[in-house]
């Protein structure tokens, strides 16, 4: 088996779509299972591990928004990207909030989504860092032990909240961070939805760190949905 | 009349008779003359109370004679020799006159006030039968109807500006030109010999149409006081159902572009699973490689295709979604230059023949926009020039900064837009007479990049001439100092 690719299971209810996922990714080496419903998914996670979970947001039954529920409920750690059909930032954010790690919107070309897919299976075997490990992103390093942050080598000076945002992003690079997730981060629980102050504390950062604000590098804006730190 | 003089004639034997009647009744009780005197002015003053001056003058000439012959001295004589009986006469005859004037007075005001109430009366019910009209049928027909009907009217006619309708009822109607000159030199007129009113109808200080009434008999009598009442009841009545009509166009307005919504979301979902489909098994055949040369450029075929149908049905689906209320607009600082260097790039490899051409002075601006919704334009308003625009002809994209806006311009050559068109083609739906001979369109393109415009309180037009060509023109507020703090 290719070291890249893994154990995937596509939870999709038209069997169209699912054949040509299941085709398109055992040719390409991924090792496949699926489901047509997310009761059945949940049935086929207890039986086999995986490493990666397609979840289409529509589907018949419990649907796809509580089937992610229930996934992340059992399995804190597997990664769950989801299929979104609709072109509607709702529905992405709560599947976010519901515990998804990514998304793509159909129609999708199949390398994008082997990208995604790939990229959430190294995360997933990837050894656990310990938190006190320095994060180096390009040329961002952030020390979560000296709360330090260098930006090619220099060091850059960051408040304590644009640190906290920073480490929070940086942990979760390569995926969005919906803006309530963020807020929860670093206020607490029920911090609301106060887009505002985010939008000056990101616009901060992006001033200390980015060579051009207006298109950054680094942290980068999901539209309506929240943000998202430049992939290894 | 010879009734009238019958009637006369019988109170004044009714008054002699009362006069004999109390002469008889008084003489038998021996009363003297002063006693007398007063016990005939009850009679006197009932007469002239009830029947007016004449009866009772006739009746107080007779009273002074029985006085005269039966109480005074010499009895059974007519003999006026003592001055008190001249005096008794004078006296009689100004109690006559004063109470039959008072009495006539009263009499007149009771006949007026009952006038008024069946004025009132009836001009509480027109009020009422004018909230009733039927909303859904023409209002100056039934309106007529209602005023001839209520007020007992010879005629009326009715003249309402909006709708350019002229309507009457009875049989003897003022005519049309009268009517609508009332209403152009803003002039009543009353004829009240004739019975002949004409009003403006004011709502306000605005004049929204005329009425004529004509009440020529008796019992009909209206007066300048109805007239101006009628006058107002049939402005409100007009106003009400012409602001109930275009609430009514407003509300049917808005449910068919909900269900056309609802048909365009609705499609452009169903279209997007098959589309995953092809997609999914186009892109996968490409990845998986191992094709033959002309296997790969089907297939590459099949996979641009289905990403241009995809991206259709989001532009349908977009439209659906500008069309509801709560159209996202997430504004942020978009940089001019690369923008339209993002655009040229894209349409490039759509554009068949066409050369896409940025202009080199392009301002370091920046407007204050939705990225992706303003690309989205632009490629709107490329791919529209690309449709109609001289084969191999440039198209030019530019951008110019003009006051505390940026004005991009999408230029081609080859086209003309008539003036009279250059509105239209912003309406959805909306295709020039012969362009869809010329180019495969759905309508909606134009009217999507208005809507975008307005979202980002900009606008867009047009300017054509047959030999320089067409340039669309979409004009957005520019960034300020302030506005650069907040990028995001």
């Amino acid at each position: 088996m290719d070291a890249l690719n893994g154990r995937v299971l596509i939870v999709e209810d038209d069997s169209s779509v699912r054949r040509s996922l299941r085709t398109t990714l055992d040719a390409l080496g991924f090792d496949l299972g699926e489901a047509s419903s997310g009761e059945e998914a949940l049935q086929r996670l207890r039986m086999v591990d995986y490493e990666a979970v397609l979840l289409d947001i529509n589907m018949p039954g419990i649907g796809g928004i509580e089937t992610c529920r229930r996934i992340r409920r059992a399995f804190t750690k597997l990664p769950i990207l989801m299929l979104t059909v609709r072109d509607s930032e709702d529905d992405k954010v709560e599947a976010l909030e519901a515990g998804a790690d990514d998304y793509v919107t159909k129609p999708f070309q199949i390398r994008e989504l082997t990208a995604r897919i790939r990229s959430s299976i190294r995360k997933f075997r990837a050894p656990e860092a310990p938190s006190e490990m320095p994060i180096t992103i390009g040329d961002v390093m952030l020390d979560p032990v000296r709360r330090r942050v260098e930006h090619g080598g220099i060091e850059v000076r960051l408040t304590p909240r644009e640190f906290d945002a920073l480490q929070f992003l940086m942990e979760h690079s390569g995926r969005p961070v919906t803006h309530t997730r963020l807020l929860t981060a670093l206020r607490g629980p029920g911090s609301g939805d106060d887009r505002e102050y985010l939008r000056v504390l990101i616009g901060q950062l992006r001033k200390k760190l980015e060579d051009n604000t207006v298109e950054p590098q680094y942290i980068l804006t999901d539209s309506h949905i929240g943000y998202r730190f430049r992939e290894v | 009349m010879p009734s009238l003089w019958v009637q006369r004639l019988l109170r004044i034997l009714a008054s002699a008779l009362i006069v004999a009647l109390v002469t008889v009744v008084t003489y038998g009780t021996h009363a003297k003359s002063f006693a007398a005197g007063f016990i005939y002015l009850f009679p006197i003053m009932l007469i002239a109370f009830g029947w007016g001056f004449f009866e009772a003058s006739v009746a107080s000439v007779l009273a002074v004679a029985c006085l005269d012959y039966f109480f005074t001295e010499p009895h059974f004589h007519f003999y006026m020799s003592d001055p008190q009986d001249w005096i008794a006469l004078v006296s009689f005859e100004a109690v006559v006159l004063l109470v039959s004037q008072l009495a006539d007075r009263l009499k007149r005001h009771a006949t007026e006030a009952s006038k008024q109430r069946v004025q009132v009366e009836k001009l509480n019910r027109l009020s009422r039968d004018v909230l009733l009209l039927n909303r859904r049928s023409a209002i100056g027909i039934q309106l007529v109807h209602l005023v001839v009907e209520g007020f007992d009217l010879d005629g009326v006619s009715l003249w309402d500006v909006r709708e350019a309708r002229f309507d009457t009822a009875g049989d003897i109607c003022i005519p049309e030109d009268e009517v609508r000159a009332t209403y152009f030199h803003q002039r009543h007129g009353d004829d009240k010999a004739s019975g002949r009113f004409t009003r403006v109808l004011f709502l306000g200080s605005r004049a929204v149409g005329a009425i004529g009434l004509v009440g020529t008999s008796s019992k009909t009598c209206i007066d300048t006081r109805t007239a101006d009442a009628i006058a107002s009841l049939a402005a409100v009545a007009l106003e009400r159902a012409h602001s109930f009509r275009s609430e009514s166009e407003a509300e049917a307005a808005r449910q068919s572009e909900q269900l056309r919504s609802a048909v365009l979301d609705g499609l452009s979902h169903a279209f997007k699973t098959p589309l995953t489909t092809i997609q999914g098994a186009s892109s996968g055949l490409l990845e998986i490689g191992g094709l033959r040369t002309a296997q790969e450029e089907l297939v590459t075929l099949i996979n641009q295709e289905a990403i241009r149908l995809g991206e259709l049905t989001t532009q349908a689906l977009q439209t659906a979604k500008l069309d509801s209320e709560n159209l996202k607009v997430s504004k942020q600082e978009v940089r001019v230059r690369p923008l339209l260097e993002g655009v040229s790039e894209q349409c490039s490899h759509r554009l068949s023949g066409h050369q896409i051409r940025v202009r080199d002075k392009i301002p370091n601006k920046c407007v204050w926009a939705d990225g992706r919704l303003l690309k989205i334009a632009l490629l709107e308003l490329v791919d529209n020039a690309s449709k109609y625009a001289d084969p191999q002809a440039p198209i030019t994209l530019s951008a110019l900064p003009v006051g505390a806006e940026v004005t991009f311009s999408v230029q081609n050559e080859g086209s003309y837009i008539a003036p009279d068109e250059r509105l239209r083609i912003f309406r959805r739906f909306y295709r020039s007479p012969g362009s869809q001979y010329r180019a495969s369109g759905t309508g909606i393109g134009l009217s999507f990049v208005k809507r975008i415009a307005e979202a980002h309180s900009g606008h867009v037009w047009v300017e054509s001439e047959p030999e320089i060509g067409t340039t669309f023109f979409l004009s957005l507020p520019a960034c300020t100092e302030g506005d650069a703090a907040w990028t995001h």
